[in-house]
């Protein structure tokens, strides 16, 4: 028998499921997403370029995971599954702010069992260094005399009884899934 | 008799946004009913745990699922809606996917336990309860005078609808009750399930601000005193960075956000203190003692 031919479409058709292929271009998903109103990002090209077999060069992290387009799709496409599978095989590689975003965050989950707010913001922040970040940074700073006046953050991370235990489940999730966390 | 229901704060409510913690725990106390926190739980994952791993955020769940099940926990009070969504998914997809279901047994060295599974519930749906719903109606001390209020769910409360068990994803009603039963008046308006772009917040914040002054805008423009939240990513996002959405777009909203537990627990005769009002950045007291709440 020919070996099928592993491209993205084919991928996502064994990872997801079959449900992009009932996909009919109608553009509710596009319609419905918040982000497409106020960047360039849509749902509809995106499913579309995969069933063409087209690149995917679109910024998938402008997806707020908000359900939407599923929710609405007339087909029953499951689209953030979709979106979600083209994030975590983005996450593989060395990447942009949005990968060091998620990054950050899951090392302190990883470390502690628990996100250290403080900590996490700090390491982002840091690692984060372009014009758009530099410009958020400096805006958010606004932002920290609120935060110690109410007592809104922690200075130290509050941190789980048997981290080992966190570890550990992490490590699994890297040897089963094979992927880089 | 029904064990005492299990809690599960979330790093959010034990973090910057403990005021929502707080004031679930005083209005549950104030209602009479002891909550059973999970012991030493762990973080969900949120959106970044979703984004980067497909067996991780359900792996987390079930880790905090199988502690709270060991204490005993039939019914879960989960109030952060990120947790609550990562929660319902892991139910969700160990329920129908047995292959899932073996990795997830794999990397936790446990078997699933299914015969008792646990109820993930949250603060909107148990506080609708008819005995729960009556005991607030009967223990109102302050009836407030022409405050009108939008209410505001955002995305994961009811999406995806077969996951959250929803069938009116774009129209849910639990906030409107509760609040009519507080003497509240709800106006219709847009944006009810609309996202507020919570997950970008901090790393792409122009989208949400951007999104946000759609939301902060539709409710100045139905008239609104107040919006009422749910969830603590909302809350960021609609108080914290209120001034920043005014600075960006030239406008003046100056618009109170608060939890729903911030409100009932108002009406209950619960302090400004003990509920964390006075923690948000958007200053309440001006509105809630012109409505004679405060």
């Amino acid at each position: 028998m020919k070996k099928r031919k592993m491209t993205l479409k084919n991928k996502i058709i064994e990872e997801t499921g079959g449900g992009i292929l009932k996909c009919f271009n109608c553009g509710i998903c596009a319609g419905s997403c918040p982000t497409a109103r106020v960047s360039n990002h849509n749902p509809r090209k995106i499913i579309r370029k995969i069933l063409l077999n087209r690149e995917v060069n679109d910024d998938v992290w402008l997806c707020a995971n908000c359900f939407m387009c599923s929710a609405r799709c007339p087909n029953g496409v499951d689209i953030p599954k979709i979106i979600d599978y083209l994030k975590v095989k983005a996450m593989q590689k060395r990447g942009n702010h949005n990968v060091i975003f998620n990054k950050s965050f899951l090392r302190s989950v990883e470390m502690f069992g628990r996100l250290y707010e403080a900590g996490f913001l700090a390491e982002f922040k840091m690692r984060d260094v372009s014009i758009r970040a530099v410009k958020g940074a400096i805006n958010d700073i606004s932002l920290v005399p609120h935060f110690l006046l109410k007592g809104k953050i922690g200075f130290f991370p509050h941190k789980v009884k048997n981290p080992d235990e966190i570890k550990k489940i992490f490590k699994k999730v890297r040897e089963v899934e094979k992927i880089k966390l | 008799m029904e064990n005492n229901p299990g809690y599960y704060p979330g790093c959010s409510l034990t973090g910057s946004s403990r005021e929502y913690g707080k004031s679930t725990e005083k209005l549950y106390e104030a209602l009479g009913i002891t909550l059973q926190e999970i012991e030493d739980w762990v973080c969900c994952g949120a959106t970044p745990g979703h984004s980067s791993s497909h067996l991780l955020p359900d792996a987390l769940a079930l880790k905090n699922l199988s502690q709270a099940k060991k204490q005993g926990i039939e019914k879960l009070i989960t109030p952060c809606m990120a947790c609550y969504s990562r929660f319902k998914f892991a139910q969700y997809n160990v329920s129908r996917d047995p292959g899932i279901r073996e990795k997830l047994e794999e990397i936790l060295g446990e078997k699933y336990d299914d015969e008792n599974e646990i109820d993930i519930v949250h603060p909107l749906d148990n506080l609708n309860e008819l005995v729960i719903l009556n005991k607030i109606k009967k223990n109102i001390k302050k009836i407030p005078e022409d405050l009108k209020a939008v209410c505001y769910y955002g995305c994961v409360f009811t999406r995806p609808p077969e996951v959250m068990g929803v069938s009116d994803y774009e129209n849910p009603c639990q906030m409107e009750r509760l609040l009519d039963a507080a003497g509240i008046e709800t106006v219709e308006w847009n944006y009810k399930t609309k996202c507020c772009g919570a997950a970008l917040s901090i790393s792409d914040t122009e989208i949400a601000l951007d999104l946000c002054k759609e939301i902060l805008s539709d409710a100045k423009s139905r008239g609104a005193d107040m919006i009422v939240v749910a969830c603590p990513l909302c809350h960021v996002n609609l108080d914290l960075r209120q001034g920043q959405i005014e600075r960006k777009h030239n406008l003046k909203f100056k618009i109170p956000v608060l939890y729903i537990t911030q409100v009932i627990g108002l009406v209950l005769g619960l302090s400004v203190e003990d509920l964390g009002i006075d923690k948000h950045f958007v200053d309440a007291s001006k509105l809630l003692k012109e409505k004679r709440l405060m």
